[in-house]
């Protein structure tokens, strides 16, 4: 097992938004989470992440309890988290923000940048560009690269076709699933976007009020009216 | 001709002594986002370490980098007992480091005394080049201010570290995500601006009476030289910014007093603060 997560309540405040949530990923396993706004896709992928802490449960990452630990303890053991929006270090070059990936959590190797590049050729000619100059999808490609040059084995991926071209959210789910097959690295990804999802999972969950009502693959849920009553498509 | 040129210098040297005593306060306010009211206490305490370490015939190099230490140790003190659980609460830290410069200054006093402290100049006298007299000591700290701030550039713009500190500057819950203990990286820099503060305060001693509020001198100056010439800018604002206060201070004491000069350098400052309140040294 990958991640395992137990009965997790979280929230903010007084305001619960998970609750008594349990999830389990398989190793090189991509997972797409569904749901409406507001739903707690956001709560969920923080709560993995470290940014905020449960009121009660457990997360489990291949076999260690990381509930306690902090965004970059979590980072060290294999995390990499990509936040909507991209969180992009603004006014520093693609360069810089790569090199970042590699040294903050002195997980990357120096062999690491070429692979990368490998993934995403578009950045290799950015490389001196401000990363706050680029186009969201380029943003978005340097997001994800950047998590990447840690050599991480598990990615979490908040919304990442938000604000992006049709044709570059294709793109960019393509090579998720590349990495995914080439590195067999586990994903986790939340999304109100079906077609994205769909297309780079097998095993798909929809979150509704910060509890999972339904499971399935895409073939399982499209052809059942869950797709209408929780995502109104 | 010499007359103008003499005051171009003087200009020169005393931007670049307020950019050195600016600078542990442009690294502390600018990078982690404490308004440091304890700079002046921290400047004075590296005047006083100074003196004591003098004192004891430390040679004056081993003398500054003793003194330096001290207060970096010190800075360490406060950031880990006490301002590491205030990071992101502005009026907290100010609050907090206020009381700080409070304490420490009364500690100075018990131990020190309140009489006036001399720290022997190295490098009395002056020299000429050209028609224009220079200083000795004060020129040597200059220059010495020129070096530190360069290297601090590098260190920014070309090493590891300062890749991590702009990281945590301009994202640091995304820099915490990609690994970095920010906690460690706030200790650093708080650190590091501590030391620069007791380095500054020991290398200016020499040029001044050492009393328990030689820091107050610089600290009013030092935060208009940070924030005229922009927080977080910490080279070319607190240049700029020095220059704005402490080379214009020097132009205008020639034509007018120097409270009346003061008063003009600050209401200038003001003006611009309203009119550009991220300072006069901006991010592309």
């Amino acid at each position: 097992m990958s991640v395992r997560v137990e009965k997790l309540i979280a929230g903010y405040g007084d305001i619960t938004v998970l609750r008594d949530m349990s999830l389990r990923v398989d190793p090189g396993e991509i997972v797409g989470i569904l749901g409406r706004n507001g739903m707690g896709k956001t709560t969920l992928i923080r709560c993995l992440a470290g940014l905020i802490k449960p009121d009660a449960g457990s997360i489990v990452f291949e076999g260690q309890d990381v509930t306690a630990l902090e965004p970059h303890e979590r980072a060290r053991r294999g995390f990499t988290t990509i936040v909507q929006g991209r969180g992009m270090f603004p006014q520093m070059t693609v360069a810089e923000n790569l090199e970042m990936g590699r040294i903050a959590s002195g997980r990357g190797g120096r062999d690491r940048l070429s692979e990368v590049l490998s993934y995403f050729p578009r950045l290799q000619e950015r490389m001196n560009q401000q990363a706050g100059t680029m186009s969201g999808g380029e943003q978005q490609m340097l997001a994800i690269g950047r998590g990447l040059m840690a050599n991480p084995r598990l990615m979490l991926l908040d919304e990442p076709s938000d604000g992006i071209m049709p044709s570059l959210v294709t793109q960019i789910a393509e090579i998720l699933v590349q990495i995914n097959q080439r590195e067999k690295m586990t994903i986790i990804i939340v999304e109100q976007n079906v077609p994205m999802v769909f297309r780079m999972s097998k095993h798909c969950l929809i979150l509704e009020k910060g509890r999972i009502v339904a499971e399935g693959d895409p073939n399982e849920l499209s052809s059942s009216n869950i797709m209408q009553e929780y995502l109104a498509i | 001709m010499s007359a103008a040129l003499s005051v171009v210098v003087d200009a020169t040297l005393i931007t670049l002594v307020l950019a050195l005593a600016a600078f542990g306060l442009a690294i502390i306010f600018g990078l982690v986002g404490v308004i440091n009211m304890g700079h002046g206490a921290m400047l004075t305490l590296g005047a006083y370490l100074m003196w004591a370490a003098t004192r004891m015939d430390v040679p004056f190099v081993l003398a500054a980098l003793i003194s330096a230490l001290g207060v970096g140790l010190v800075g360490l003190l406060l950031e880990h007992v006490v301002i590491r659980h205030f990071y992101g609460e502005p009026l907290e830290t100010l609050l907090l480091t206020w009381g700080f410069f409070l304490i420490t200054t009364e500690i100075i006093k018990i131990v020190f005394g309140t009489d006036l402290r001399e720290v022997v100049n190295p490098l009395p006298g002056s020299f000429d080049l050209g028609t224009i007299r220079f200083p000795a000591y004060r020129s040597l700290v200059a220059l010495f201010a020129i070096v530190l701030m360069v290297a601090a550039a590098l260190v920014f713009y070309k090493t590891r570290i300062g890749i991590r500190i702009r990281a945590l500057m301009q994202n640091s819950e995304v820099a915490s995500l990609l690994g970095l203990n920010i906690q460690l990286t706030y200790k650093i820099v708080f650190v590091s601006g501590s030391f620069m503060a007791g380095l500054a305060g020991a290398l200016i001693s020499p040029m001044l009476s050492v009393d328990p509020y030689i820091g107050n001198i610089f600290l009013v100056r030092s935060f208009f030289a940070v924030t005229v010439g922009g927080v977080g800018q910490i080279l070319g604002g607190t240049l700029a910014g020095s220059f704005l206060v402490g080379g214009m201070e020097t132009v205008f004491a020639l034509v007018s007093s120097q409270v009346v000069a003061q008063t003009i350098v600050f209401a200038f400052a003001i003006v611009i603060l309203r009119f550009r309140p991220q300072g006069v040294v901006t991010s592309r």
